[in-house]
């Protein structure tokens, strides 16, 4: 009985220097199960009770238990010393980049196309769109540019036919094409690309973009023009922006507007970019003029509509500070990054 | 146009100052600005004495000059070469911003102290002579405001009117704009003429021969004018709408231009042969010289002011140089006519002639102000020149001119424009504009003065009534319309699934130009060598590298690469959507377009990093990026050889197709290629067709069962002949039906050691799964041995072991 009461003590002292020895948890565990597991040293005494004298049993099975209990509460300080322990570093520069791909970009004229369709869809107008190179009868004849009038001096055409196909000075043809196949009520905004006969410079391209749109029904007012308009710009630009419409001319419409937004710059109170008066223009609009309707087979008696047409590189121009047009089509790399 | 804001005196009383003229014309639909109104910007540039002048202590070129404005002195350092002691000279004083943009400020300019800056006239925006300072005369007022003193208040305006408002391209027409605006008169010149007894219709005669193209010619006759200087009044009026004076006939002759807004046209009347005008249209190959010398070659269309020997002026648009008046010139035949304003315009645009004239002939004169207006220069050359005015005037195709008469319902007016005016508001309104009510019944019917040419039906009439009442006036309202929820068409929704698939990705998206060179097909060897390019040509392209229309998105692109490699970016990938076109086939009127998506990929696989190898992207990178774009719209497509496409490098490019749509081309560039575009490296291009897209694309994906049951994996190497495509070998073992047989990847592919040449190792990774049970060993194995066999038989494949 003595060599197994001493047995016991060596395999505590044992268990009690591996447990001081071990560097981690893994240690602890094997520790644990070593001794005290299933098949563990300790345990093993503890089966092995059965076989002793009834006598010895309660003393042996006693100290047995007292060396289960101080081992366990050994290991558990030992694990809390580990948990509380401070942790070994992996050693990561986390200050190093990542692995990054890089972020793309839209082009800011289509982030610009697709912010301005944005704010007419959320209106309930669908988006159509149509060919680049036009009919003359759709670009000019319908929208009562009449021949020989100055008027169409207003866009510098390119030609691929004389007088019959050219590439499409603004997106207003898409009015026609959309009104020609259906009936009151529209609502339609038309994007795309148009072409004028200009040499490039900083406010020339020969190629820029336009978003058309235009409403029809049988009470639409000059008012409403202005109500739908304000709404937009100050959607596009901000709450407060102030908006003013004052006459223009335009072939197909009347009474025509042309839409200023207080000047983005200077704030209204005059600047090189508004030329001192306050105000940019963003857009031109009218009423549709009776004329476009009769092409359409639409009675102008029974149906008014408004039209309008943003550029929208000059939007752009003025929302970023971009002084030249030339910019957008340079497709510098350094250019698009930063929008 | 130029107006100026002291003349426009002469015929209202303003009650604002330029600016708010400026403002509340603009608001009127006259789009007008202040273009100088330096007295005000420019105030603290001021007269001031140069005392004493030294040289700069440290720069040659500098001087250091004491200035004086009369009350203070001031060190200014002065790098004109003409500065001397004595003169007087315009200086800017420190928070000056001169037109420029420049703000004046105190500074030390090598070391000395400067306060403000002597200016040159280039500087004050008063002319383009930058050559020194600008000296002023000797009894120029020491202290006060440069401009003031030389322009005096006057403001210039640049008038920018729309095609339809010929009547307001004169000062009268202007103030007549004004006045309605104001609710004032304009008053028009008073004038009168001492005639001689001599009558003008016995010295000279006028015949029209083409009415429709010249419906009203005038004409007087002055004798014995002394061709001279105009007088400063008249010289400072015309400098202030910059317009250079010649001598007195020329300039009353712009200045009645400028009043009235009818050009008119002083003849020498020595020079006209038989006394005689005739206005007729011009014969074929008729040829005139017009007055800058140049030789005009007419056709049957044009209307020719000719006499008895010949064309003498090009009507409406340049008078003849035979007949222009010379400093010898005694007797001059005065012309205002009205010309029909297509004929002018058709005459101007072919002949590329664009005139003070032109521009008002061709969108319409007042045909009954055109006496006024000869009456007026008359007048002025008695006056001004000493001319005897002959009694009477020519007045051929004179007659009662029709105005419209228009009906303006006050219904229709409130429900287009969204007001609630009255009948007699609106009746105001117009009067206000010069319209005469002449019934006020149930409806208004008005009838626009004849300066009015726009104003021919109700809407005309509704657009001046809102324009005056101030469309600031009409509120702002919200159209009643049913609720609707647009959505995108297929094309829009695709495109966008496309492009935020590349933004995510770290593409960049680009836009170029439509338009090509011609040869820009042949360049790229996209067209076969003795073929024709199919591209649709431009009749008056910009330039001749943008004659014709572009067929392809891959040149723009390319360039657009070569562009940014040029300005050291490394990792360039970019992509775009457009249009391009073909010719139109034989029944269509327009050329065929359509819509595209191209892509290019060069340089670093990944962006410059410590962490990203040096990795180049290739053609596989190209593929697996349309491999996973087609696999998130769900669209299968393989992908086969294309071959004699010589854009591409030999054996690096492919057709993807799928089923029998053709869904577009990828390959890398040739190298050969590469070099005529500069380009120095590698690049890969692919180009979609977006129409056979929306066709595959599958919107709505079908839900299949996840299984229930484990996959079991097999990796098999075989070694096979290296002209052995991926593509046969997988189709062959798809061909078997294999069972259980559910996905085969390729793992690896290896040349070299331990391969005999012309041989390659290829290892696929087959995947075998039941729907009904977990699959055993055997059964995969039977499965395995199937490949095998089909790859020995069929391949002369060699199992690595």
């Amino acid at each position: 009985m003595a060599d197994l009461k001493k047995e016991i003590q060596e395999l505590q002292q044992q268990a009690s220097d591996a447990i001081k020895a071990a560097t981690d948890e893994q240690d602890l565990s094997a520790i644990k199960n070593n001794y005290l597991g299933r098949k563990g040293k300790v345990t093993g005494i503890l089966r092995r009770l059965p076989e002793l004298p009834e006598e010895e049993r309660p003393e042996i099975g006693q100290l047995a238990n007292q060396v289960k209990k101080a081992l366990d509460a050994e290991l558990a300080d030992a694990l809390t010393g580990f948990k509380n322990a401070p942790k070994q570093s992996v050693g990561l520069d986390v200050t190093l980049p990542g692995r990054f791909m890089g972020v793309g970009r839209r082009h800011p004229i289509v982030q610009m196309e697709k912010k301005i369709c944005d704010i007419f869809s959320g209106m309930g107008f669908e988006i159509a769109r149509g060919p680049e190179v036009e009919q003359e009868y759709y670009n000019f004849e319908a929208l009562n540019f009449l021949a020989d009038h100055p008027a169409r001096d207003m866009q510098d055409t390119l030609y691929v036919h004389q007088g019959e196909v050219l590439m499409r000075t603004h997106t207003s043809p898409m009015q026609v094409r959309v009104m020609e196949g259906r009936r009151p009520p529209l609502r339609v905004i038309c994007p795309g690309k148009t072409f004028r006969a200009d040499t490039p410079d900083a406010s020339h391209s020969p190629m820029f973009h336009q978003v058309e749109g235009f409403m029809v029904d049988e009470h639409i007012s000059l008012g409403d023009l202005k109500g739908v308009l304000t709404l937009f710009a100050r959607q596009l630009f901000g709450n407060d922006t102030p908006v003013r419409f004052r006459p223009s001319f335009f072939p197909f419409t009347e009474p025509s507007a042309e839409v200023d937004i207080g000047c983005l710059i200077c704030g209204g109170k005059g600047c090189r970019v508004c030329k001192d008066t306050g105000w940019l223009e963003i857009l031109g609009a009218g009423m549709i003029d009776p004329a476009v309707f009769g092409f359409v087979d639409y009675d102008p008696e029974k149906y008014t509509g408004f039209a309008f047409g943003v550029g929208i590189e000059r939007v752009t121009m003025l929302v970023y500070g971009i002084d030249d047009i030339r910019m957008f089509f340079e497709n510098d790399l350094r250019f698009l990054s930063q929008f | 146009m130029y107006a100026s804001y002291e003349w426009l005196k002469d015929y209202i009383e303003i009650e604002d100052d330029p600016i708010a003229l400026a403002s509340k014309l603009t608001m009127a639909g006259i789009e007008t600005e202040v273009i100088s109104q330096q007295s005000k910007d420019l105030e603290t540039v001021v007269i001031s004495r140069v005392e004493s002048v030294e040289k700069h202590p440290d720069a040659d070129k500098l001087s250091v000059c004491k200035v004086s404005d009369g009350s203070n002195e001031y060190d200014v350092v002065c790098g004109a070469p003409n500065v001397e002691a004595g003169q007087l000279v315009a200086l800017a004083l420190p928070k000056t911003v001169l037109p420029d943009g420049m703000k004046v400020k105190k500074a030390k300019i090598r070391g000395v102290k400067s306060f403000g800056m002597i200016c040159s006239e280039k500087e004050l925006g008063l002319s383009d002579d930058h050559s020194g300072i600008m000296v002023l005369p000797a009894d120029a007022p020491i202290g006060a405001g440069v401009i003031n003193y030389l322009s005096g208040s006057d403001a210039m305006f640049e008038v920018s009117l729309t095609p339809n408002r010929p009547d307001c391209l004169s000062h009268i027409g202007l103030a007549r704009e004004i006045a309605a605006i104001q609710q004032t008169k304009a008053r028009l010149p008073s004038f009168s003429i001492s005639e001689a007894a001599e009558d003008v219709h016995t010295m000279a005669t006028v015949s029209i021969e083409d009415k429709d193209l010249c419906p009203r010619y005038s004409a007087r006759l002055v004798r014995d004018v002394e061709i001279g200087p105009s007088p400063e009044w008249l010289v400072k009026r015309l400098n202030a709408v910059g317009i250079r004076s010649i001598n007195n006939v020329v300039d009353i002759t712009n200045f009645v231009l400028m009043e009235y807004g009818q050009p008119l046209h002083a003849f020498d009347f020595s020079r006209i042969r038989g006394r005689k005008i005739i206005v007729r249209r011009a014969k074929e190959n008729e040829k005139i010289t017009t007055l800058d010398g140049q030789v005009r070659n007419l056709e049957k269309d044009d209307l020719l002011i000719a006499d008895e020997g010949g064309g003498i002026a090009l009507a409406g648009i340049m008078g003849g140089h035979e007949s222009e008046v010379t400093d010898a010139t005694k007797d001059i035949l005065i012309e205002s006519a009205y010309f029909t304003p297509s004929a002018i315009r058709r005459t101007s645009k072919r002949l590329g002639m664009h005139t003070e004239a032109s521009h008002r002939f061709e969108r319409g004169v007042d045909p009954v102000g055109v006496i006024a207006a000869l009456d007026r220069a008359a007048s002025m050359m008695a006056k001004l020149a000493g001319g005897k005015v002959l009694k009477g005037a020519i007045d051929e195709g004179k007659r009662k001119w029709e105005k419209p008469q228009i009906t303006v319902r006050t219904d229709r007016t409130n429900r287009l424009l969204g007001t609630r005016l009255t009948k007699s508001e609106i009746g105001d309104l117009l009067r206000q504009l010069g319209l005469e009510i002449i019934s006020a019944g149930d409806d208004l019917v008005c009838e626009p003065p004849t300066f009015r040419v726009d104003l021919e039906r109700e809407v005309d009439i509704i657009e001046e009534v809102a324009r005056i009442y101030g469309y600031d006036n009409i509120e702002a309202t919200s159209p009643v319309a049913p609720i609707a929820a647009p959505i995108a068409t297929p094309e829009d929704e695709i495109t966008e699934i496309i492009r935020n698939f590349c933004i995510n990705r770290g593409y960049y998206e680009v836009i170029n130009y439509s338009f090509e060179s011609e040869d820009t097909l042949e360049k790229l060897n996209l067209v076969k060598p003795g073929k024709k390019a199919r591209q649709v040509k431009l009749l008056n392209p910009v330039a001749e590298t943008a004659g014709v229309l572009r067929t392809s998105l891959i040149p723009g692109l390319l360039r657009t690469l070569v562009f940014n490699l040029n300005r050291q970016s490394t990792n360039i990938k970019l992509f775009e959507f457009g249009h391009v076109f073909s010719p139109a086939e034989t029944t269509d009127l327009l050329p065929h377009e359509e819509n595209l998506f191209g892509i290019v990929f060069s340089g670093r696989r990944a962006p410059e990093n410590w962490a990203s190898g040096d990795e180049r992207i290739d053609f596989y990178d190209m593929k697996g990026f349309v491999e996973d774009l087609f696999s998130k719209m769900g669209i299968n497509a393989i992908f086969n050889v294309a071959e004699g496409v010589g854009l591409y490098a030999e054996g690096a490019a492919a057709t993807i197709e799928s089923g029998k749509h053709l869904l577009g081309v990828i390959g890398q560039v040739d190298e050969a290629i590469a070099d005529t575009l500069d380009l120095p490296q590698r690049a890969i291009v692919a180009e979609l067709r977006m129409n056979a897209l929306v066709k595959l694309y599958g919107a709505v994906p079908k839900y299949t069962p996840i299984p229930q049951y484990p996959r079991s994996l097999r990796d098999l190497a075989f070694v096979i002949d290296q002209s052995i495509q991926a593509s046969n070998i997988i189709e062959a073992i798809e061909q078997k039906n294999i069972k259980y047989l559910e996905s085969i990847k390729i793992v690896d592919l290896y040349q070299g050691k331990n391969i005999p040449p012309g041989r390659k190792s290829l290892a696929l990774r087959f995947s075998f799964r039941s729907t009904a049970k977990t699959l055993t060993d055997a059964e995969v194995d039977k499965q395995t041995d199937i490949v095998t066999q089909v790859m020995e038989s069929k391949f002369k494949a060699e199992l690595r072991k």
